[in-house]
């Protein structure tokens, strides 16, 4: 659990050190906290996307072929981006993101069968 | 055999498939769409997935997503219930070509029964009893076509040979009006249905609609289960249906029923079917076959006491019947009110949350539902919401228990035609029993004006 002391102090440590960003995860929550130059300009608000499917499937988040997951959290992604796959026999479909952002929560776990808008992940998008 | 079955439907029809599939040890899929996410008879499935959002073209009419839910979900068999997909020959295609079993005939019989008129050319042929005229399309020649009605003689209805439920027909009162009628009907067929054919039958002025419900094993076993008259009718819609039809022959009722078990067997149909017909003076006229389960199947259920939907499910698994036609007998009288969230005079939907539900209970009284409080109904598909089904040792004994069980049947929260329902139990002609299909229109028109 993230309290309001613990925000004023995160955010006390990245102005005295000159940090821009800084991300802090617990559990499931995550504090991601952006500086934009001056002392006193607001933070850049952010929304947060859930990612659904648009089929039905095993959900994959890495590529048969591959070793390394597609998106793991933190990661910058674009709008439009491949999240991950359902999978249907040899079909794959896409999952895709429909923002740019960051992502989030991984919601869904790997070979899961999922439904129709099922969430797969969230995104956190700049506003 | 499969021992896991996906439900390709929802509401009343999804949970009465699934109480039948646990009977018999099958385990359940429900398939629904993101309007039913929250719909009862979800929690009581073994499985559930969601296949598309609330339009149903997306989600219960879209059979490459139910049937990619059935090969993840390891079913192996599909039952469609009664409308979406439920008479579609590519639906039980596309369910055979992926090494799946459909509960209900094969691809062709779903085709032939939805060809009007290679229906009725079937049926001539099996000797079930069929309107009067041509058991073939009509020809483009105008001249032709006149003397076709003249030997009929007026008035004649045009059909298109795709449609069914009530769409692309047209009454022809006489010669000079037979040309334009041709013509329009013509364009319906081929917007409607994909499908510009169009036969011509005489018109039976004031029938009754009465149909024989027949089940048939693939060891040749075809079963006809008795009659039902659902003459109460609104816009083709049923209202109230009841088995048996009051009023007719039993002898001449079996002589039909025989000869429908016959056609089943002629075209090797598997699975519940239905022969629905015309009933005018003393005469049964076939006018099609509905391939699939019937909203109505439970007043046959209740006077046979046999389980229309397991026996579904045996025919699909390969099973042979163990009941013969023999040991079919009819006792008593059942009556089926359709409930339906809409005002009980105008029709308007009502959909909406229901607070409370007080069903009716006591002997001979069945409720198929899948509402209960805090249950919101979407807006979009059908507005039934309960099938009310009574009991009793005759037709009088059936309709005192049904009015006592409406009066008992409370739904809140939304408008209901439980009222219309109630009204109907008491008017003369239908307490009478007999009427035909237009009694309904004829009485709410004159309620309305009165």
């Amino acid at each position: 659990m993230i309290t309001i002391a613990d925000l004023d102090r995160a955010l006390s440590l990245m102005q005295e050190h000159g940090l821009e960003t800084l991300r802090v995860r617990e559990g499931e929550a995550l504090l991601s906290l952006t500086l934009s130059g001056s002392e006193t300009a607001p933070l850049a608000p952010r929304s947060e996307a859930t990612v659904t499917t648009k089929g039905l499937g095993r959900l994959l988040l890495t590529h048969p072929q591959h070793s390394d997951p597609l998106v793991q959290p933190g990661d910058a992604v674009a709008a439009g981006a491949t999240v991950g796959f359902l999978e249907n026999g040899s079909v794959l479909l896409p999952v895709v993101a429909g923002k740019a952002g960051t992502v989030g929560t991984i919601l869904a776990s790997e070979g899961a069968l999922l439904g129709y808008g099922a969430p797969v992940l969230t995104i956190l998008v700049e506003a | 055999m499969f021992d896991k079955l996906l439900i390709a439907n929802r509401g009343e029809i999804a949970l009465r498939i699934q109480k039948a599939a646990r009977g018999l040890g099958i385990k359940t899929v429900c398939v629904y769409s993101q309007a039913d996410a929250e719909a009862p008879y979800l929690e009581t499935a073994d499985e559930t997935i969601c296949i598309g959002p609330g339009a149903a073209r997306n989600s219960y009419l879209n059979a490459d997503a139910i049937v990619l839910a059935a090969l993840q979900t390891g079913a192996g068999a599909i039952h469609p219930g009664y409308g979406f997909l439920s008479e579609n020959a590519r639906f039980a295609d596309v369910i055979a070509d992926a090494g799946l079993v459909f509960v209900g005939p094969s691809a062709d019989c779903i085709r032939t029964m939805g060809d009007k008129v290679e229906a009725k050319r079937a049926m001539i042929a099996a000797g079930v009893p069929c309107v009067p005229g041509p058991d073939s399309a009509l020809p483009q020649d105008v001249t032709a076509i006149a003397a076709i009605a003249d030997e009929i003689g007026y008035p004649v209805i045009l059909k298109a040979a795709g449609g069914g439920g009530g769409r692309g027909m047209r009454v022809v009162r006489s010669r000079e009006h037979i040309a334009e009628a041709v013509a329009l009907t013509r364009e319906e067929a081929q917007r409607f249905f994909n499908n510009p054919e169009i036969y011509i039958e005489k018109f039976l002025e004031n029938p009754r609609h009465v149909e024989i419900q027949v089940i048939c094993d693939s060891h040749g076993n075809a079963l006809w289960l008795g009659d039902r008259d659902c003459s109460m009718q609104r816009r083709h819609q049923k209202v109230i249906e009841e088995a048996p039809a009051p009023g007719i022959d039993r002898a001449l009722i079996a002589e039909v029923g025989e000869r429908c078990a016959n056609a089943c067997r002629q075209i090797g149909y598997v699975g519940a079917g239905t022969f629905e017909f015309l009933f005018e003076d003393g005469q049964f006229y076939f006018i099609e076959m509905n391939t699939r389960v019937q909203v109505e199947h439970p007043v046959t259920e209740l006077v046979t006491g046999l389980d229309i939907v397991t026996m579904q499910l045996q025919a699909a698994r390969g099973e042979a019947f163990t009941v013969q036609q023999g040991d079919v007998e009819t006792r008593g009288h059942a009556i089926e009110c359709r409930i339906n969230a809409e005002d009980p005079f105008t029709f308007s939907p009502s959909p909406g949350t229901i607070t409370e539900v007080v069903a009716p209970n006591g002997e001979g009284i069945r409720l198929d539902t899948h509402i209960r409080a805090g249950y919101t109904i979407p807006s979009q598909y059908d507005s039934m919401v309960a099938k009310l089904i009574v009991h009793g040792a005759d037709r009088a004994d059936a309709l005192q228990r049904m009015r006592k069980a409406l009066s008992d049947f409370r739904i809140g929260g939304i408008t209901t035609n439980i009222p219309l329902q109630a009204e109907l139990m008491n008017e003369p002609g239908f307490a009478k029993g007999g009427i035909n299909i237009h009694h309904l229109e004829h009485w709410l028109a004159e309620r309305a004006a009165s």
